[in-house]
């Protein structure tokens, strides 16, 4: 993860804010931004009960798992978050500039009006990571993002990702422990703790560290347990 | 932030195009009239001849001559088509709303007792048999009831609808009763069922207005009636010289005279449509008055308004 | 036990086949006979009605002659009717559909109440709705019996099949969507306004147009709240008028039989304006067919 000047994440907190994310934990559309009842830190502030939700999401961009065009044209896709947010300057600019951050220009410069769910899977995965560039997002949140897509269509996306991991802060969600050592410059594994008095399960940041280290020296057994395929 | 704002604005919106709607009344230059559907026709006429001479614009409806009086009593009508004489409680809420009117008699209509073409039995019946026949708890059911001589058929007896002049005024000339009749008969208000299902049952026994006969001649025939001075055939002739009695009834329009000022063309339409009562009642097949009648509701309506 | 083998195969099937033709047969049968009542309704009506379907019908005034009436007053007030109810029930309707939809806690017993009613209301008879109209709208706030309070009624009437409706289409549009314009910044609004509203367009349209064409053809309540017999003249929104299942409802009652065929052929007149509605509400969702 290269970390540049201004976008950093309390490395002990980005478990939380990614347990929230985890799909099996999102019930209801309301439940999937909704961090206020965890304390996140994000540019040093520690919490954020008071900001804006709407605020947040304009910061944080998010990916999902299946890709989710909006049954609109290709260029209302990329341009509704500009425009929602009421962004300044040239929407055509902006618009081409996102599509080509996310290495989707070339296939669909001469299609701009065509509608977005005539792509296939994998270009419509990537027209959402655009979508999400298009707001110039601080940190970009990818909930698994190849896992719907053919190997082709996750080898294109992961190069991206690496494109983008020079302008961006990526966090990526991922079971797939090969993707994750592919795409990642620091690994957090995550397990989960059953309470003993059945009040439920509760997510738990086993490790944090370096993915070389992670996938290599593990400091914990556990992590080690799942990175060598004994569980999982 | 912007999303309740939003809503509010398209809420008071809708709300101020409802809230529009309020202001209105209606208009003063319409003449409105309303009530028996059995007289509805004739003011129809007046009304399309006074506009092809050039007048204003009339309404008509049909709610029946109690639904019209109720209207009329509230207000909401210039002029209120009857097929009887108003009512004391009708006449009351009237008063009671400040309504003032005049009563003026227009046509005449005959109520026909009416039999199907294929009945071969019956041509005349006396008002003791009608009396008989549809009396409160008559348990007349057959012909040979009404006459010893008539043969064993099945009676099926249609009426008018309870709401309507027509039923008021059989009624009272028949069983003495306003209202009171027997209940087991096809009641309905259009009269235009009664033909049907007479006109298709040789045992079938109904009553309307002259006009439903006149125009169904070919499937119906009408009985003639002895009130006490022989049989009597509803006709014109009959019901004009006042022979076809009792079952010849006046029919009337009542006039608001506290609209005369409000709305624009009343006392014109009122005063052209009594004047031409001979054309209108003959275009619009009613019994017409004698010129003397029409001159006599003529000074009526002049007396009441002067 | 070999042979008890063939002897369920032979016996089995066919008694099962036997009588899945017998439930075909009943399923055929059942739709001759709705299908057939109405082609042979509309036949009659189409045969009694034509040869007085004339331009005289469509522009001429009423008339006490039947070869000389005209519905024209009745058509066009007909027409402000469907416009008025059309412009009065979407809006609120929509509104209250996205409400209820987007966000209503249901976990509250009033928002699950009013669920409840607008189910019901939606099957209450189209009197009840005149007797209310005739007492809150034309007498209560004075409104008199004009079109607009016309409008207003048959208003009340479709309002809950437009509810319903347009909750169905918006229900229909998927989380994915919302989800994906939450994650740029949108506003609840915005999601609703820009992805949600749209996206549900089809079946809001095609809901709201077969509630109007049944507002359209509504007689009872018309009459219990003003509709008359009689009116020569062009209807304005706070003059009084006549619809045309009014009239047709009024000429059938005329003693004159040559009323019966001018009623046909405005049976077919209604009959034309009711089925351009539908052919407009299937045109809309052919044209913006569900996408995901």
């Amino acid at each position: 993860m290269t970390q540049m000047e201004a976008p950093r994440i309390d490395s002990s907190r980005i478990a939380e804010v990614s347990h929230g994310l985890d799909r099996s934990e999102v019930e209801s559309r309301e439940r999937v931004f909704s961090v206020r009842d965890l304390s996140v830190a994000y540019h040093g502030n520690v919490a954020l009960e008071n900001v804006e939700l709407v605020e947040i999401r304009r910061r944080i961009g998010m990916v999902f798992q299946k890709p989710n065009p909006f049954p609109k044209s290709i260029y209302d896709n990329i341009a509704f978050g500009p425009r929602v947010l009421g962004m300044k300057g040239s929407l055509d600019e902006r618009v081409e500039q996102a599509l080509h951050q996310a290495a989707l220009w070339d296939e669909v410069k001469d299609r701009l009006k065509d509608g977005a769910l005539g792509l296939s899977g994998g270009q419509q995965q990537r027209l959402c990571i655009a979508r999400a560039l298009a707001v110039e997002p601080d940190v970009i949140l990818m909930d698994e993002p190849a896992s719907a897509l053919d190997p082709i269509s996750t080898t294109r996306i992961e190069d991206l990702m690496h494109e983008l991991k020079r302008d961006y802060t990526i966090v990526i969600v991922t079971h797939n422990m090969q993707q994750a050592a592919r795409v990642a410059d620091m690994t957090a594994f995550f397990s989960v703790d059953v309470e003993e008095d059945g009040s439920g399960r509760r997510g738990i940041l086993v490790e944090y560290d370096a993915t070389t280290k992670i996938f290599t020296t593990p400091s914990d057994k556990r992590t080690e347990d799942y990175v060598t395929g004994r569980f999982g | 932030m912007g999303s309740r704002a939003h809503l509010a604005l398209l809420c008071a919106a809708c709300l101020a195009a409802i809230g529009a709607g309020c202001g209105g009344g209606t208009s003063s230059s319409v003449i409105t009239a309303d009530g028996s559907s059995t007289v509805g026709p004739f003011t129809t006429k007046a009304a399309e001849d006074w506009k092809a001479a050039g007048g204003s614009d009339v309404t008509v409806g049909i709610s029946g001559t109690g639904g019209g009086f109720e209207r009329f009593c509230a207000g909401e009508t210039d002029i209120s088509n009857a097929s009887r004489a108003i009512k004391d409680e009708e006449a009351a809420i009237c008063a009671e709303n400040g309504v003032e009117y005049v009563e003026l008699q227009v046509a005449t209509d005959a109520l026909t007792n009416v039999v199907s073409s294929e009945n071969d039995w019956a041509t005349c019946v006396t008002l003791e048999q009608l009396n008989a026949i549809w009396k409160p708890g008559s348990k007349v059911s057959n012909w040979n009831q009404v006459d010893p001589s008539y043969p064993d058929v099945p009676l099926k007896l249609y009426g008018a609808g309870t709401d309507s002049g027509t039923f008021d005024y059989f009624t009272d000339v028949v069983n003495g009763e306003e209202g009171a009749s027997r209940s087991d008969f096809s009641a309905t208000e259009d009269d235009n069922v009664t033909v049907q299902g007479v006109s298709g049952d040789r045992g079938a026994l109904g009553y309307f207005g002259f006009s439903y006969f006149e125009e169904n001649q070919d499937t119906l025939q009408a009985l003639e009636v002895d009130g006490g001075g022989g049989c009597v055939p509803p006709s014109v002739e009959t019901a004009q010289d006042g022979s076809y009695t009792p079952l010849a009834r006046p029919l009337f329009i009542y006039v608001k005279t506290s609209s005369l000022a409000d709305t624009d063309g009343l006392a014109d339409f009122v005063r052209y449509t009594v004047e031409n009562a001979k054309v209108i009642a003959e275009e619009a097949r009613f019994v017409p008055l004698h010129q003397a009648q029409i001159d006599a509701q003529l000074q009526k309506f002049e007396d009441a308004t002067a | 036990m070999t042979t008890a083998v063939p002897t369920s195969l032979a016996g089995g099937p066919r008694r099962r086949v036997w009588r899945n033709r017998l439930f075909q047969l009943a399923m055929l049968s059942c739709m001759f006979v709705a299908f057939g009542t109405l082609a042979l309704l509309l036949a009659d009506t189409l045969i009694t009605g034509w040869p007085e379907l004339s331009r005289r019908l469509l522009t001429g005034l009423p008339s006490t002659v039947p070869g000389e009436a005209g519905a024209r007053p009745a058509i066009l007030a007909t027409l402000y009717l469907g416009l008025l109810v059309l412009v009065f029930s979407v809006p609120i309707g929509v509104l209250t559909a996205i409400y209820l939809e987007e966000y209503a806690n249901r976990e509250r017993w009033w928002n699950r109440a009013i669920e409840v009613n607008i189910q019901n209301l939606a099957a209450v008879p189209a009197i009840v709705y005149g007797i209310l109209g005739l007492a809150f709208i034309v007498r209560g706030i004075g409104v008199g019996r004009v079109v607009l309070a016309g409008g207003l009624i048959l208003t009340l009437v479709v309002l809950p099949t437009v509810v319903v409706a347009s909750r169905e289409a918006i229900r229909a549009v998927p989380d994915s969507i919302r989800q994906g314009a939450f994650a740029l910044g949108a506003t609840k609004w915005q999601v609703v306004w820009r992805q949600v509203l749209p996206a549900s367009i089809p079946g809001i349209a095609t809901g709201s147009i077969l509630a109007l064409s049944r507002a359209v053809g509504e007689t009872a309540p018309l009459i219990m709240v003003g509709a008359i017999t009689y009116v020569a003249f062009n209807p304005s929104l706070f003059g009084p008028y006549t619809a045309l299942p009014v009239q047709i409802y009024n000429w059938t009652k005329q003693p004159d039989p040559g009323f019966q065929t001018l009623a046909a052929a405005a049976a077919i007149v209604l009959l034309a304006i009711v089925l351009s509605m539908n052919a407009v509400a299937i045109f809309l969702r052919n044209r913006y067919r569900k996408q995901w």
